[in-house]
């Protein structure tokens, strides 16, 4: 055997491939030739080293910055319910409803057309019989005598008397919005800020209405609605 | 470690791979404490760059997310993880391009050591900085197979599957690795 042949079975000796006649002639030519017997020992030591360091393992240079930038990473990529606790999903649906509903692009069909502009005209005509009763209430008044004023006054109490109970609950589920607003986002935030804008609008309405004439059912109504719009909005934003 | 403590470990971690298939980030980042040592160390050896083997790593865990759902336990975790970061790496290697040295006649000329030339006493006693810097200096295709088979511990079959080449080529460059790593050893050693 010579010394380069003898070279290239060193590492099938080393990992135990030899076949017996094999390692024979290797044994062989490594007691008489010490170069050979040097490679033998110096790969050895090099194997050795290794097989005994295995599972010897290094830590990256940052873990914790490793690992918040691959959350990072895979939060980015995932749809928002994807990740997170089950009750973190609950909200996040819930939030989704409202972001979606808030940035949805509105596609009506010819029927949701017709069915939306019939809508505005009864929106339109409600509001023309509520203006004219109004006004035909605020004549009433003008003409109204001195026992006629006392009625007023005993309305306006019952309508007082229903909106404070109605505040009550109201004050109750602001404290509670109030207390979780901190962790919405800026658009749930503006999306709740914008719908009690318009919500409060209605109640000043109406409570301006009634302010008028007390014994009017139509601002009456519509100041229940309101409220009681406001008291769901407040009721479904404080769970989230 | 003992049988049961590994099955235990091998459960825990299925367990683990389960709830953060279902997205739960908690679990997910247990397996990342337990196992990241492990990526970043197999990536680290492949590739002999810091920042190469930190960005390698964290993109094993961004697949492992992805692909944790097809995990069935039919493995353990860690052989699972393993493959996987081993062909992370390698993908790496192929899109950037790296030559994996090919063992044909017409290949790189093994390394022979003269005779006359080397000093038999000047192999210097093999230690984990002066190897690892000696890793490094080798070329990608040889640390890959020098990788998997000497410090991990893999089978020549198994290297042969990963990498698509023959069990003889794999074989020789395992040889010529460990030659070279000699080779480079002395040089360390004759330089100081």
């Amino acid at each position: 055997m010579n010394c380069e042949k003898c070279q290239d079975l060193v590492s099938d000796f080393l990992d135990g491939a030899l076949s017996h006649e094999d390692q024979k002639t290797l044994n062989s030519h490594l007691e008489e030739c010490l170069d050979c017997a040097d490679v033998r020992n110096d790969l050895q030591s090099i194997v050795g080293f290794c097989r005994s360091n295995r599972g010897v393992y290094v830590a990256p240079p940052n873990e914790k910055a490793l690992w918040l930038r691959i959350r990072n990473v895979i939060e980015a990529g995932a749809s928002p319910g994807m990740l997170a606790t089950a009750p973190e999903r609950e909200n996040v649906e819930r939030r989704n409803f409202w972001t979606n509903w808030v940035g949805r692009s509105w596609e009506l069909s010819f029927p949701q057309l017709v069915a939306a502009a019939a809508a505005i005209v009864l929106v339109v005509s409600l509001s023309t019989v509520v203006g004219l009763r109004r006004w035909q209430s605020g004549e009433t008044v003008k003409n109204n005598n001195a026992a006629g004023a006392a009625n007023l006054s005993v309305a306006a109490e019952n309508v007082r008397s229903r909106i404070s109970q109605q505040q009550q609950l109201i004050d109750y589920w602001n404290q509670r919005v109030e207390f979780n607003k901190a962790r919405w986002n800026p658009q749930m935030r503006e999306t709740f800020d914008r719908n009690l804008k318009v919500i409060d609008q209605a109640v000043n309405d109406s409570l301006d209405s009634l302010s008028q004439n007390p014994h009017d059912e139509v601002s009456e109504e519509m100041l229940n609605a309101a409220l009681n719009e406001k008291l769901s909005l407040l009721k479904e934003f404080a769970e989230l | 470690m003992t049988a049961t403590e590994i099955e235990t470990q091998h459960e825990t971690d299925y367990a683990l791979a389960q709830k953060a298939a279902q997205g739960d980030m908690g679990a997910f980042e247990q397996l990342y404490q337990r196992h990241n040592r492990r990526v970043y160390s197999l990536c680290l050896r492949m590739t002999s760059n810091v920042s190469e083997a930190e960005d390698l790593a964290q993109e094993v865990f961004i697949q492992l997310f992805r692909k944790i759902g097809s995990f069935r336990g039919e493995s353990a975790f860690t052989t699972w993880l393993h493959r996987l970061t081993v062909n992370q790496v390698l993908m790496h290697f192929r899109k950037r391009g790296v030559k994996m040295e090919q063992t044909t006649d017409d290949g790189e000329t093994p390394i022979q050591i003269v005779k006359g030339t080397e000093n038999p006493n000047a192999m210097p006693v093999v230690d984990r900085i002066a190897l690892d810097k000696a890793i490094g200096q080798l070329p990608p295709g040889y640390r890959t197979v020098f990788t998997l088979h000497d410090i991990e511990g893999h089978e020549h079959e198994e290297i042969a599957r990963m990498l698509g080449c023959s069990v003889g080529t794999s074989k020789s460059q395992l040889h010529k690795a460990r030659m070279k790593l000699r080779g480079l050893l002395r040089q360390q050693k004759a330089n100081e």
